[in-house]
């Protein structure tokens, strides 16, 4: 057991710091992973694409892909500390979700060899940007429920149906889509992925916006479009191996979760070092301190968890129930800091513009919002921490299933009508 | 001990819901939440109609002489609703302190028209710098002549922007002193701040505002003595409207969990959807004893200080919870903005720090306790 | 709406006290270690003081021995007794079981219990739990096969609380033993005679180190057919109201209990001092003796709210179930908060003024685990919460 970093790894991660000094202006206030604001704000949206390219052009995107596709085959821990970093600073231009498991990953995995030279150089060369269609209207946590139909008609799969909640789907130019294109086997078997260009015709998105005022989500309309069928990800109705994979690859969101909390946790810190109410400083409120110091510590635990779930992958071993653990724990946890950050600013928790510090402030009206209004945002976009990406029950069942070996639910005796 | 409304209190309810359905759609509430004035005269006017805001007034100022507990039944509806605009303000802020610390010249002349729907009043006592202690108060209102000169800010004042008259606390000489201020004054200025939901809190400045003499409420320096009334009561009116929208969460969310489908069957059949409902249920009986009884003591006059900050302590962290629990259940889709469920996590978050956060209320019980 | 109470009640209340400082609790001799509110530490003497004074069989029809008061009477008189810690845990119980017996019992078996019940001179056990039966009641094992002129009980019960001090026991037991037959169809309630041969009682020691639970094993016990309570085959709509009111009955005086807990941990903390702090005006300490007032206030007016309405007659669904769960998660937090504000300090022995309060604390908080455990768990209660309060759908 080690928990100290290397000499190279330090090396890396000074470096990685300095660039961001550079390129990222001094009051950088963070965009969180969830990419709400990238994809909400065109400023954030257009900043973020520059950077992209400036990440291209060290080499870190695609950091450990084969050379042959335009990566670098660098070691994982690079990968890792890249990630730490980058989301500890809230940088923008640095999509995870497409570059780890969610679109990268499941290409080099699953594509064929003109699949792999068509689609991963540009994105190691930062030029596209990917988003992911899984869900529908009614396969939520029932992923397997989807209904969106890829017909086989000669050259072409032609897609009908819906896709929703997509993150950034209005800002990309590819997607893997997950669609039924066999509606008589069992649910799981029916699936198929193809990869989607988004400017392909039939395909329309309608902008959702969030309960935080942003509008950061599509609905995405499938009417007819016709997808060659060169575009099959993997086997056909062979999809849930891709599902599980891209899962697999998701140990990312929870530890994203918790290393972006230290950045608002220092914010709340630094806030009750500065600020008096009714002439007391806040450092000074013992509960208030106490429960600064509840979060950082739970904070540590979930952090020194996240190593754990690294480290395991780095061994060649399976982190997936303790990834589980990582994104259980991340989602509670942004809601407890939100929580907090609101009790602790009190009235002035309700105050700030939508999207919170991010320079739309109104001279007037945002006059008297605090910390730019980051609290009330994060409270706002906190809710869904715990149901995106998998809902915190169906990760505990599996946390329980696989990662204790408890045994499943039986299933329901009779189907349920709807 | 009796846990039961009468037959004219049930009554008031069902009025007040079907008014509501049918009057105050969810579409309505959104819409309010980004027009300018906030809420919509026809409505107000048609509240009016219906007595509501004289509800608890004297008869001979026109209103019906109903309990406070009436008043929070009609609250409780109006909370389920999401009911936007000044009827808190004026009915439960401005006219209680106009009851408590008016002369009955003051009356007279201004409760009449507000149980007409036709005076909207607000209170303004948080600054920037001090929510409840009058020692940190900046706002002063100098002497002059038979006048009184006001400056400083008022920050989070519920609808300002439209309040025909502001209740000010200001210090004097002799200390904190309620001043009732014309809005249409030179040197008053109203911002409105972008807050939560679809309330409108206001920064008011007072910039050389001159005020009558007359127009001071009750005694000099006595200002802090009617505040801690008002805000008492205050705390109370807005425990019942949290309750209300505490009902809802609860009712919409146990429909969803029976009518969602994944995996095969409805999620309300899964247990751990079931023990969060189970949760929820039991904050909200909690929130309903505690809420009516603060609201049954301050009708019946009995002190009741550690009761309703009982009351509230406890609804503003359950009302809290079972928001979240309500989106959890909903997943995704509550989410969205044109769900109606974010509607209720704001009015809870917004409630709990209105009149008093949990932190505040603790510290009152805690004296209760003797320490 | 009223929540005050009428002078009759205020008067009641002022009874129950002055009995109370002229009989004060701890000068009765307990015959169990177990020094908690409710099912809580049992003296002989003071229980039968009850009894003598009539308050066992308060709301009971006067010709059982009852003063036909009101339930509400009952309800402030039990909050009165759990402020001051009383050792009644028997009665407790028994309240429970001899309504059961006033309205299913035959004369006979009516003018066989209930007076001695109600001197305080006989003490029922609750004999429903079994080592395959816990939260799945039905499951019970315990055979009672009609004879000609007996039950012939085999079986085993556990956590049959009190059972060693008790006479008889409410025993639960299958009289339908046809696979075939739906379990709620196949169980049967009767009143067993502990001394009957083939009865074997072997206490059960709790973590506290004390003795407050049984298990009862029954080898060919033959109970006689008059001991029948209601109708054979029908007793799961007894059990399950046993278990109803077992919940509402075995919590309803925990937040009165709590309160004065609550109340000594303030005067407590206002006479003490640590590292130079008061610990009344340390922020942390004050933070957990608010929470938990807050918490034990509401406890109490949801328990009032299910009293009252059981008064009233109203149909309840989950009430009790809830008001348990509200009661043992409460119970949890306070006796937690307790012991922490009393940090090392309480695992002090000593003979000073708050010696017995730490003696307490520590036992109470190894009690208040069991609490979410006894009369149903509350994750099941919880499931009742939701499908027969919510209508939430079953499995």
């Amino acid at each position: 057991m080690d928990f100290r970093f290397t000499p190279e790894e330090e090396a890396f991660r000074k470096e990685v710091k300095e660039f961001f000094g550079k390129e990222l202006p001094p009051d950088w206030p963070g965009v969180d992973p969830d990419q709400y604001h990238e994809d909400a704000f065109d400023h954030i949206h257009e900043f973020s694409k520059a950077l992209q390219k400036k990440f291209a052009a060290k080499g870190w995107l695609g950091l450990t892909w084969p050379k042959k596709y335009g990566g670098q085959e660098a070691p994982l821990w690079k990968q890792m500390i890249l990630e730490e970093e980058l989301t500890y600073r809230g940088t923008a231009g640095y999509d995870a979700y497409q570059f780890l498991g969610g679109c990268g990953d499941i290409v080099l995995e699953f594509g064929t060899e003109a699949q792999k030279e068509k689609y991963i150089p540009p994105m190691c060369r930062g030029e596209v940007k990917w988003a992911t269609g899984m869900s529908e209207p009614n396969a939520g946590s029932d992923l397997a429920s989807l209904q969106l139909k890829a017909d086989l008609q000669g050259d072409y799969f032609v897609l009908n149906g819906q896709k929703t909640w997509q993150s950034a789907a209005h800002r990309a130019d590819f997607a893997p889509v997950y669609c039924r294109t066999d509606p008589n086997l069992a649910k799981h078997r029916g699936i198929s992925i193809v990869i989607v260009d988004y400017k392909t015709p039939g395909i329309t998105m309608r902008r959702l916006t969030q309960m935080s005022g942003l509008d950061a989500f599509c609905e995405v309309f499938y009417d007819n479009v016709k997808i060659p069928k060169e575009n099959l990800l993997g086997q056909l109705n062979g999809g849930w191996a891709v599902v599980m994979s891209a899962l697999n690859h998701e140990r990312t969101y929870g530890i994203q979760l918790i290393v972006n909390i230290k950045r608002d946790l220092d914010l709340l810190v630094q806030y009750c070092r500065e600020t008096k109410v009714n002439g007391e400083p806040l450092a000074k409120n013992a509960l208030l301190r106490n429960r600064l110091a509840e979060m950082a510590i739970q904070l540590e635990v979930a952090r020194t968890l996240g190593y754990k779930v690294n480290s395991m992958v780095l061994k060649g071993q399976n982190p997936m129930a303790t990834a589980n653990q990582m994104k259980i724990l991340g989602g509670i946890m942004t809601q407890r800091v939100a929580i907090l950050g609101m009790q602790i600013l009190g009235l002035y928790g309700q105050l700030g513009p939508v999207g919170g510090n991010w320079k739309q402030m109104d001279e007037k009206k945002d006059k008297w919002a605090r910390l730019g209004g980051r609290m009330k945002h994060l409270y706002l976009t906190t809710v869904c921490n715990t149901i995106a990406a998998g809902t915190t029950e169906v990760a505990r069942n599996g946390l329980a299933t696989m990662g204790l070996g408890l045994p499943r639910e039986p299933k329901p005796a009779a189907p349920a009508k709807k | 001990m009796d846990f039961s409304l009468s037959e004219q209190q049930e009554m008031l309810r069902k009025i007040a819901r079907d008014f509501f359905s049918n009057e105050l759609p969810k579409t309505l509430v959104k819409e309010m939440a980004q027009d300018a004035r906030g809420y919509r005269p026809d409505l107000w006017e048609k509240m009016a109609g219906l007595g509501w805001m004289g509800l608890v007034l004297p008869e001979k100022y026109g209103g019906s002489e109903a309990s406070f507990l009436d008043l929070a039944i009609l609250l409780q509806e109006m909370g389920r609703a999401c009911l936007p605009g000044p009827f808190f303000s004026t009915v439960v802020l401005g006219a209680f302190t106009i009851m408590e610390a008016g002369s009955e010249r003051q009356k007279e002349r201004l409760l009449p028209g507000l149980a007409r729907g036709e005076l909207i009043i607000t209170l303004a006592v948080a600054e920037p710098n001090a929510i409840n202690s009058p020692d940190c108060f900046e706002v002063k209102a100098r002497k002059r002549g038979d006048d009184y000169i006001i400056g400083g800010t008022k920050l989070f004042v519920p609808d300002a922007h439209v309040a025909d008259c502001v209740i000010c606390a200001a210090k004097t000489a002799k200390g904190l002193t309620l001043f009732l201020v014309d809005t249409k004054s030179p040197g008053v200025t109203c911002t409105v701040l972008p807050a939560m939901g679809g309330e409108r809190q206001c920064e008011v400045n007072f910039d050389q505002v001159k005020v009558s003499g007359k127009d001071i409420l009750g005694e000099i320096g006595r200002g802090q003595y009617y505040l801690d009334k008002v805000l008492t009561r205050a705390a109370a009116a807005k425990c019942a409207e949290m309750l209300g929208g505490a009902e809802q969460v609860m009712e919409m969310t146990v429909a969803y969990a029976k009518d969602r489908v994944q995996f095969g069957r409805p999620i309300g059949a899964f247990q751990s959807i079931q023990h969060h409902c189970a949760n929820m249920l039991n904050d909200l009986d909690g929130c309903r004893c505690m809420t009516y009884r603060a609201a049954w003591m301050v009708s019946e006059g009995i002190m009741c200080t550690r009761e309703v900050s009982l009351a509230k302590a406890w609804v503003n962290e359950a009302y809290r919870r079972i928001t979240a629990l309500g989106h959890e259940i909903h997943g995704a889709i509550a989410f969205q903005h044109d769900h109606d469920m974010h509607l209720y996590f704001k009015q809870a978050r917004v409630g709990g720090v209105a009149f008093g956060d949990t932190a505040y209320h603790g510290e009152i019980v805690a004296k209760a306790l003797g320490l | 709406m009223d929540f005050g109470f009428t002078a009759e009640q205020e008067a009641w209340r002022e009874e129950i006290r002055q009995f109370l400082k002229d009989n004060p609790p701890e000068k009765f001799p307990t015959q169990t270690g177990e020094d908690s509110w409710g099912h809580g530490s049992f003296s002989y003497e003071f229980v039968r003081l009850l009894g003598k004074k009539g308050w066992i069989a308060l709301t009971w029809p006067k010709k059982y021995g009852g003063a036909e008061r009101p339930w509400m009477d009952l309800l402030i008189l039990f909050e009165e007794l759990a402020y001051a810690r009383v050792p009644w845990a028997a009665a407790a119980i028994c309240w429970s079981m001899s309504n059961t017996i006033l309205e299913l019992g035959s004369e006979e078996l009516k003018q066989e219990f209930l007076p001695g019940i109600g001197r305080g001179e006989t003490i029922l056990w609750l004999a429903m739990s079994e080592p395959d039966a816990g939260s799945d009641l039905l499951n019970m094992r315990t055979t009672a096969i009609e004879q000609a002129d007996c039950y012939l009980v085999n079986g085993q019960k556990v956590w049959s609380a009190l059972a060693h001090l008790s006479d008889h026991g409410f025993l639960f037991a299958r009289t339908e033993t046809d696979p075939n037959i739906p379990k709620y169809a196949a169980i049967s309630l009767f009143l067993l005679d502990k001394s009957l041969p083939g009865v074997t009682i072997r206490p059960m020691t709790s973590m506290m180190g004390d003795i407050f639970h049984s298990e009862v094993f029954m080898d060919n016990v033959r109970i006689p057919k008059r001991y029948l309570l209601g109708k054979k085959n029908q007793g799961v709509i007894h059990l399950a109201k046993t278990l109803e009111f077992d919940r509402f009955w075995a919590r309803f005086p925990k937040s009165a209990f709590c309160q004065k807990v609550l109340e000594d941990l303030a005067q407590y903390a206002r006479e003490t001092r640590r590292d130079g702090i008061l610990l009344s005006q340390d922020p942390a300490v004050r933070h957990k003796l608010i929470e938990s007032a807050i918490e034990i206030d509401a406890c109490r007016m949801v328990f009032w709210n299910v009293g009252w309405k059981i008064d009233k007659g109203l149909p309840l669904t989950y009430e009790a179930s809830a008001a348990k769960v509200l009661a043992d998660d409460m119970g949890l937090r306070f006796f937690d908060r307790g012991l922490q504000i009393m940090g090392p300090y309480a695992y002090c022995g000593g003979a000073d003024k708050w010696a017995s309060l730490r003696a307490n604390l520590r036992r109470w908080y190894l009690w208040t685990a069991g609490d979410s455990l006894a009369g149903g768990t509350s994750e099941i209660a919880r499931n009742t919460m939701a499908t027969a309060g919510l209508g939430l759908p079953k499995k």
